[in-house]
């Protein structure tokens, strides 16, 4: 449907089209349209929507007609279209060659008059790659229901992020995103499950987990020895490393820090947490450690000491990476240790120490992608430091161990781990900073701040070379038919099929008289 | 005595004119219901620019344009537009007219002894244009309200097509009416213009002007003179000339009326502005029109320097005509 012509346009600044719409409520940003030039499509997305300064308008506004057509959408159409019009700004995505269908950059602009079109969905067809390894994880904004494809296998290669505002949708699309990867095959995931979102059910909604929809291919570990169904989740705390405490208890002072440290100099064969809970100044120096501040790391040290899974035994990484090796997905449960946020840190921290000595020492054959829930907390510049992740964020693409940054923060992850991300799926952000630091280095970026900092909940700018053109996304409504259909490829029911139903259903119930 | 008493004087002088009474003719007012169904208005207008001057010849662009507006219950839709563009060239010295076309000549009668000349040639042109796409419209169209920018009078009559477009008009069952958007007529024999004068009386209603100022004017005038207030609201009254169904004013009134009631332009037909707008759209194309211009020219061997000596501005006077290195001079001195 035509919606209006060109009436300006730079290659830098994007077009204007004056609109024929009665009511521009019909155009949202990050809609896509089409600009039919006369060698090319040019692939838009709308960038904004304006009614511009009129002086007729100003005088009118407020005034009181009696029995007259007061001015409005539609009223009072002119030789050239409505009186009153908004205008669209517009951004070219990709030209589209008409003739052979072939894109490219947009690196021209379409003449004056030029007709602007909602896209359909032959437009997008051509936009859109569908590859064995791509799924949609929604539809595009705006255009008749079109599900757009990522290419998973792509988006696996490089550490990613995912943003949002709490509430924005996080869960829901990191729930596809997971599916899809399992679906795909492209790699294994390891995701610490906070609050029981991705095993079988949900406990929080009870909708269906990872576990549920493949059930050979997930297993669970869980910290909470009260849970028999999942694999018991044990760390030895011989693994433990200084850094782990120092990130998993971030109210450490500086002196805290030292005394760890000294501790862990003079430790001998003790873990470090026995180690410390033994350790005295007169054994340490005066000189390195300070009583109070030993006492007090003492006294943080019971949030370690309690953790039940904290023992020797059978450990638990060795077994994860053994299935990971068969091709198996970890959702790991923190089960009632959920709510404890130093609990989270401690143990996805050793584990990310120890999956970046196994994966740097030992060439692992299967891609593993660690989602990371809260990753500020972690990566904040602050923290980062001392904890692997923003090791695996900068240094093991290489070695197939991929980092997905799931936060609602951007602006608390080090610029540099930032820089690393290839891909990036950002749900609303209403935090300015947040929006700049989530969008930085991205082409464009003053239409991309608009259109995070105004797109509704579950909608999601897909951004990166997973999918072949910058896209607003709808996310699909997370449900049994959805991931059937759209993620897991169940198969649509052919005719074949349903006469065979129908017969079924004729031997069973007889046929009717 | 002191330019200050002069203009006391003056000023005083003019109040006690305005304040002058005869007794006027009672006002007989009509009301006026807009029509339910109103019929469909192709209002019609036209406008000119000057491009260009070569000694005593000037070229000039004149442009008509109709546009026939439906008006439903949402609000005003207009049909495809015509649009008539044409150019002439006027002349001012009777030797190049007498090797012009019969119209050209007609033009430069009907406007001898005018000031500037070659502008009231032009202006005839583009009435001449006007009077010909009103034919075109009234002959194609039926049952339709005809609106005409200006008055029905013809001047000069040997130019004109009133008298075809109302018999045309009558033929297809057109209303056909003029509208004047200023008018400085004293028909009501008061000292202030008749429409200053109605300003002090409310409401939305037609008068029709005294017969005896029609009487005065009747060789040129193709219909009958009112004045109205076509919107209760509206900012003014306007002449309107009634040129068919003239024994039926509430009838025409009514649709006119109907056509008036735009938020934009209370009690002034919206198609008219629209129309209006669309004429002077030629203006606006000045650009293009000076570059053909160039073109031509430098094809006929002249130099860049005489050709842009001889652009106009719209209202025909050089771009570096005397008299505005003068008002330069004068700004610049303020």
């Amino acid at each position: 449907m035509k919606i209006g012509e060109v009436i300006a346009g730079s290659v830098k600044e994007g077009l204007q089209v004056k609109l024929q719409l009665e009511n521009p409520e019909a155009l949202r940003i990050g809609y896509p349209v089409i600009v039919e030039g006369q060698q090319y499509d040019f692939y838009c997305l709308v960038d904004d929507i304006v009614n511009q300064e009129m002086d007729i308008a100003e005088r009118l506004a407020g005034a009181e007609f009696r029995d007259a057509i007061i001015p409005g959408g539609g009223t009072h159409e002119g030789y050239g279209g409505p009186i009153f019009y908004s205008k669209a700004l517009l951004k070219p995505i990709q030209l589209i060659e008409k003739e052979s269908g072939d894109l490219s950059e947009p690196q021209t602009i379409p003449p004056y008059f030029s007709e602007a079109r909602h896209a359909a969905k032959q437009d997008v067809d051509v936009i859109y790659e569908i590859t064995d390894t791509s799924v949609p994880l929604g539809t595009i904004r705006g255009i008749e229901p079109y599900f757009v494809h990522i290419d998973f296998a792509k988006l696996v290669e490089k550490p990613f992020a995912i943003y949002g505002r709490t509430g924005a949708g996080k869960s829901i699309l990191n729930k596809l995103v997971c599916l899809a990867i399992l679906a795909k095959d492209v790699g294994s995931v390891l995701i610490f499950d906070m609050v029981g979102e991705y095993g079988v059910y949900s406990r929080a909604d009870d909708t269906k987990g990872l576990k549920y929809y493949f059930p050979e291919k997930v297993e669970i570990f869980s910290l909470d020895p009260k849970n028999r169904e999942a694999h018991p989740f044990i760390l030895d705390p011989r693994e433990i490393e200084p850094e782990d405490l120092i990130v998993a208890l971030q109210d450490l002072s500086p002196a805290m820090v030292d005394t760890i440290y000294a501790v862990n100099q003079h430790k001998g064969n003790q873990d470090l947490i026995t180690a410390i809970q033994q350790a005295t100044v007169e054994q340490l120096g005066e000189a390195l450690v300070h009583e109070m501040s030993l006492n007090a790391l003492k006294r943080r040290m019971n949030r370690i000491m309690r953790l039940p899974f904290l023992r020797e035994g059978k450990d638990a990484f060795q077994q994860m990476m053994g299935l990971i090796r068969q091709g198996k997905s970890i959702v790991l449960d923190f089960g009632e240790f959920g709510g404890e946020t130093s609990t989270y840190l401690f143990v996805a921290n050793v584990l990310a120490h120890r999956l970046y000595d196994q994966y740097t020492e030992r060439a692992e054959e299967r891609s593993l992608i660690v989602f990371l829930e809260e990753a500020h907390k972690f990566l904040d510049p602050e923290v980062a430091r001392y904890t692997k992740f923003a090791q695996l964020a900068r240094e093991t693409r290489k070695f197939k161990l991929i980092l997905a940054l799931v936060d609602q923060r951007p602006t608390r992850i080090d610029s540099e781990i930032r820089s690393q991300l290839a891909n990036r799926l950002i749900l609303s952000l209403k935090e300015q900073t947040d929006i700049q630091s989530a969008l930085v280095g991205v082409q464009d970026v003053t239409m991309w701040e608009k259109i995070v900092g105004t797109v509704p909940v579950r909608t999601v700018a897909a951004i990166g070379d997973a999918i072949r053109v910058p896209t607003v996304i709808d996310v699909m409504k997370y449900d049994d038919e959805n991931v059937k259909e759209h993620i897991l490829g169940r198969k649509r029911m052919t005719t074949v099929d349903m006469e065979g139903v129908a017969e079924k259903a004729k031997k069973i119930f007889g046929s009717s008289p | 005595m002191s330019v200050r008493d002069d203009l006391r004087e003056a000023l005083d002088l003019m109040v006690r004119f305005r304040d002058a009474r005869t007794e006027p003719e009672a006002l007989d007012i009509h009301p006026i219901r807009p029509a339910d169904v109103p019929a469909d208005l192709v209002a019609v207008d036209g406008s000119y620019s000057f491009l260009y001057n070569l000694g005593s010849m000037w070229l000039a662009v004149a442009r008509a344009a109709a546009i026939p507006y439906s008006l439903g219950e949402e609000g005003f839709h207009p049909q495809p537009p015509v649009i008539v563009d044409r150019a002439i060239v006027v002349s001012v010295w009777e030797d190049i007219v007498q090797k012009q076309s019969d119209l050209h000549r007609k033009l430069f009668d009907a406007t001898s002894h005018r000031d500037e000349q070659q502008k009231e040639m032009v202006n005839e042109f583009r009435k001449h244009l006007e009077g010909e796409l009103a034919l075109k419209v009234a002959r194609e169209h039926k049952g339709v309200v005809l609106a005409l920018d200006g008055s029905l009078m013809a001047v000069p009559k040997e130019l004109d097509h009133l008298e075809d477009v109302v018999a045309a008009c009558e033929a297809n069952g057109n209303i056909l009416i003029g509208v004047s958007k200023d008018s400085m007529l004293h028909a009501f024999g008061r000292s202030l213009p008749d429409e200053q004068y109605l300003q002090g009386v409310n409401g939305m209603g037609y008068v029709r002007a005294p017969r005896a100022f029609e009487e005065q004017k009747r060789d040129i005038l193709y219909g009958d003179v009112y004045f109205a207030r076509l919107h209760p609201q509206a900012p003014k009254w306007f002449r309107v000339d009634v040129g068919t169904f003239r024994d039926d004013p509430d009838f025409v009134f009514s649709h006119l009326a109907a056509h008036s009631k735009s938020g934009l332009s209370l009690g002034y037909p919206f198609a008219l502005i629209e129309a209006h707008r669309l004429a002077v759209l030629i203006r606006q194309h000045r650009e293009f029109l000076e570059d053909e211009i160039l073109k031509q020219c430098a094809h006929l061997g002249m130099s860049v320097g005489e050709v842009a000596a001889g652009l106009t501005q719209m209202e025909g006077r050089r771009h570096g005509a005397f008299h505005e290195h003068l008002d330069r001079v004068a700004r610049d001195l303020k």
